[in-house]
């Protein structure tokens, strides 16, 4: 196995997560219907979707808590369903909700789960030390976790989950119940562990921070991944799917024709005094269009450019269909 | 890594491991509990005011016996002792539920089970673990307690051995709650519903066991007042004769049987749902019975075996009509339990069963499903009827008069064909999916049914000595009513086991309930093979509406189908992210 890995390491990045065909029923109902994906180590994997889209069903088959139906989970080579100890040694699961216990102060609490993970007695104090510094909860050490705010009771969640040093977090939502600067010590946070090596699986509703944050994303809409891929290739693809409102001073019947002359511009229309338009360019070109008009005497007193985004193409493919 | 830990072997078996079998008895929960608990106050609240109650309740008893005259010191020690066991006894009923009712429904509502249940702790240690901590408590109270109850032996008239057998039955029934409690949490939603359930449950089983033994021993207390209660029980259970060893092996061995199958069924509702692990409580239902019936009847009847001995008639049927009547109430739960099991068994499992060793082929009795369950069902019940009619003939028939012979015969004839007609109910619903608790449901309605509609038109007619068969076979009651009796009294001769299937009303057994059996079986193999369960073979559940909803997609989306294939085909090699979003980008559902 060892072996295995390391010459595969040398070539290209090896699947931490291969998902084939995952199927998951409730009783009657499908929530997931055939997921396929895999996930390279050291990657951010955003898991997006609507409201009972199936991110959670799929996350809680990762994680082991729930059986595939039909289809293969594998977690570095492990398969979820007949090798649940090995998996669970590999992964930490943070759920989107989830409860501390009252009456545990934080040492406390992460000394239950280091010895939940079996982590050997003389290692517990030191493995414990090391993720109270790495989530910044050192100083809230004989603080009972029942009063900590919610920002903090999400950090030692994820403290609890690193706890024992696994190659896969998989986050259900974390910044869900979070303020602007929890979430923002989050991602920060979770960059940092990423650049220690760690591969994450995210999923959120907050689109925008996923797209600075992942590597990659996946896109699932009623039990059923629409879209994947690297943020790099979504971009590739997103590319061209700007949308460009110009505002004249008055109407002007030639500036239809100027735009068409240029070939980045798709559908142009004018309505009223606005020209609205397609623009499939590169950004940092964008400027030749608006230099067309403005040598022609054109008369622009307004330019709105909308850049296809994460947000954009989520809305396009997605109906917000719930199951 | 824990899995490359050498392990013992003998010949060409894995022998378990201490710590395998054990884990760390769930240490990592219980110490956790422990801290959870030990910082509120509704424990100490408890136990202070449970001992406070029975302090006063024991000092009130003491100052009214005394100003008596006419009560000797001795009745005193004895009626101290006897309300101290009854008030424990009503605690350890009425309290102890509180401490473990609601030790997972806690986790659930807070929403902490999940990153516990992911943890590397195995099911059967976390279930160790809270139950460590909820009996904990109790016992802690039951042995707060020992200094009160030795007020009784100022008085004297109390042995040490009520005492012993005394805080043994506490013990036992402390641990059955607790584990029972547990048991209950681990099904149940809320708190509210767990402590609903525990009490209810205890209701029941208090109502029967009053009915059963402890109305009896009440009585025979209000009768004759001069003797502790353990000994108003042994006499009415009729042990007092010599074999209260064996009642107290018995006694343990019913807390050590319940108390593993509610650990073996707490720890199976930990899992996920459909990974169903009632191979063990098979085993343990298969290897219980017959031990405890054997029991039972020795410890009811120790003489019945000795032919030499004049044992009086009355005492040698009441303990064959209970032994029966036990039998009977067993084989119907084990009837009822496993055949309803969840038909739609986890590819684990049917990978588990399908991948043994060849010899293991032949234990599939013993594996989960409701077609095995029904022959495990119909095959215990065939094994213990044979059992005990011939540990019948072998001691007791000699003693008894022909009629009663009849009565126990035809019983132990027809009841494993009248269980298998509810084994092959219990089979059909659940082939026709239904939820395993519906069909139970079902069963037990169709059971009850069954035993009342005759009772209702025959309760005037039913002599005494039928009543407990009839509960074991509904049968016997026609048979009792006069139906073809003369001819079956004429037709047996002291040979009666050879001429067992010559009886009409086994006859007509076999006939009816055989035709039930047989038509459920069927319907209930078609519909299983209809809806794609497995009914032998533990072939995965081949899921149909998957290929339709695929065949409606690439109908719809061919292009999106056909590049999904080569996304597919190049995510095992260079993986889905870069190939995918490179090429198409796309991933199809259904494309794996």
């Amino acid at each position: 196995m060892e072996s295995t890995t390391d010459s595969r390491a040398e070539s290209t990045p090896r699947p931490l997560v291969e998902v084939r065909g995952l199927v998951r029923d409730y009783g009657e109902n499908r929530a997931v219907k055939g997921v396929s994906f895999t996930i390279d180590e050291g990657e951010i994997f955003g898991f997006i979707g609507p409201n009972g889209a199936g991110k959670t069903t799929t996350i809680r088959v990762l994680s082991t808590l729930l059986e595939p139906t039909e289809g293969e989970v594998f977690i570095d080579g492990f398969c979820v369903e007949n090798d649940t100890r090995e998996v669970r040694e590999r992964i930490g699961y943070m759920p989107d909700q989830f409860g501390v216990y009252e009456g545990l102060d934080v040492q406390e609490y992460l000394e239950f789960f280091a010895a939940a993970y079996r982590l050997p007695p003389r290692k517990r104090r030191t493995t414990i030390d090391d993720v109270m510094e790495l989530t910044d909860l050192a100083g809230l050490r004989d603080r009972m976790v029942a009063g900590l705010s919610r920002g903090m009771q999400q950090r030692l969640c994820l403290a609890k989950t690193l706890i024992h040093n696994p190659k896969l977090l998989i986050l259900d939502e974390p910044a869900s119940a979070l303020d602007p600067r929890a979430r923002i010590e989050l991602r920060a946070l979770l960059k940092e562990l990423s650049e220690m090596g760690k591969t994450i699986m995210i999923s959120s509703h907050i689109l925008t921070e996923l797209s600075d944050l992942c590597t990659s994303v996946g896109i699932i809409e009623q039990g059923e991944l629409v879209d994947s891929g690297t943020i790099e290739a979504l971009e590739g693809r997103l590319r061209g799917r700007d949308h460009v409102e110009i505002t004249l001073h008055e109407e002007r019947s030639e500036a239809l024709g100027l735009l068409r002359l240029s070939p980045h511009v798709r559908s142009a229309e004018m309505i009223d005094r606005t020209l609205s338009f397609d623009y499939d360019g590169k950004p940092e070109q964008f400027y030749q269009v608006v230099k067309l008009l403005t040598d022609n005497s054109v008369p622009i007193i307004d330019v709105r450019h909308e850049t296809g985004d994460l947000e954009s193409l989520f809305m396009e493919l997605t109906r917000g269909d719930v199951q | 890594m824990s899995s490359s830990e050498p392990r013992s072997r003998f010949l060409s078996f894995d022998l378990p491991t201490a710590r395998g079998l054990l884990g760390n008895m769930g240490w990592p929960i219980l110490l956790k509990q422990l801290r959870v608990d030990f910082r509120r106050n509704r424990f100490f609240i408890s136990h202070f005011a449970s001992l406070g109650v029975l302090g006063c309740w024991l000092i009130i008893l003491i100052a009214s016996e005394t100003s008596d005259p006419n009560v000797t010191p001795t009745q005193i020690g004895q009626k101290v002792f006897n309300a101290f066991v009854w008030i424990q006894v009503s605690v350890v009923f009425v309290l102890f539920p509180l401490f473990s009712a609601t030790a997972f429904t806690d986790e659930r509502t807070n929403r902490s089970l999940d990153l516990l249940l992911i943890t590397a702790l195995q099911p059967s240690e976390i279930v160790w673990g809270k139950f460590l901590a909820a009996a904990g408590y109790c016992l802690m109270y039951i042995l707060a307690t020992v200094p009160l109850l030795a007020i009784s032996f100022l008085f004297g008239g109390v042995h040490v051995s009520d005492v012993l057998l005394s805080y043994m039955a506490l013990i036992g029934l402390t641990l059955l709650i607790s584990m029972l409690g547990l048991c209950v949490s681990a099904a149940a939603s809320s708190n509210v519903r767990a402590t609903l359930t525990v009490y209810v449950i205890l209701l029941v089983v208090g109502t029967v066991a009053w009915f059963a033994v402890i109305g009896d021993v009440w009585a025979a207390l209000e009768e004759n007042g001069g003797r502790t209660v353990v000994e108003a029980a042994l006499d009415v259970t009729g042990s007092s004769g010599g074999n209260g060893p064996i009642l107290v092996a018995v006694f343990a061995l019913d807390v050590l049987a319940i108390f593993t199958c509610l650990f073996l069924l707490t720890t199976n509702r930990v899992r996920p749902s459909n990974d169903d692990h009632s191979s063990k409580l098979r085993l343990l239902t298969f290897l219980y019975l017959p031990l405890r019936l054997f029991l039972s009847l020795v410890a009811a009847c120790e003489g019945a075996f000795d032919p030499n001995l004049a044992i009086p008639t009355e005492m040698l049927e009441e303990s064959v009509r209970r032994t029966i009547v036990f039998a009977a109430t067993l084989l119907l739960l084990v009837a009822l339990v496993f055949p309803t099991e969840d038909a739609n068994l986890s590819r684990r499992i049917c990978d588990k069963i399908r991948g043994g060793r060849a010899w293991a082929s032949y234990a599939r009795l013993f594996a989960p499903g409701p077609f095995s369950g029904f022959l495990f069902a119909v095959l215990t019940a065939a094994i213990v009827c044979a059992g005990l009619f011939w540990v019948f003939e072998l001691s007791y028939a000699p003693h008894l008069d022909v009629s009663f012979r009849h009565l126990v015969c035809q019983s132990l004839a027809t009841l494993p064909i009248y269980l298998a007609a509810f084994a092959s109910l219990g089979f059909l619903l659940c082939a026709a999916s239904f939820v395993p608790l519906y069909s139970r449901l079902t069963v037990t309605f169709t059971w009850i049914i069954t035993l009342l509609l005759p009772m209702i038109f025959y309760l005037g007619e039913l002599p005494d000595r039928v009543y407990y068969f009839y509960f074991a076979s509904p049968l016997v009651l026609w048979e009792s009513l006069g139906r073809g009796t003369t001819e079956l009294v004429t037709s047996v001769d002291d040979e009666i086991r050879y001429q067992l299937w010559g009886y009409p009303i086994i006859s007509i057994a076999g006939v009816v309930f055989a035709s039930v059996t047989f038509l459920n079986l069927a319907i209930g193999v078609w519909l299983a093979k209809a809806e794609g369960f497995s009914v032998w073979s533990y072939e995965p559940r081949m899921a149909k509406p998957l290929a339709e909803d695929f065949s409606e997609k690439s109908s719809r989306d061919d292009g999106d189908s056909a590049a999904s294939d080569r996304m597919e085909t190049g995510a095992g090699e260079t993986g889905a992210g870069e190939t995918g979003a490179g090429e198409t980008g796309i991933v199809a559902p259904g494309g794996g």
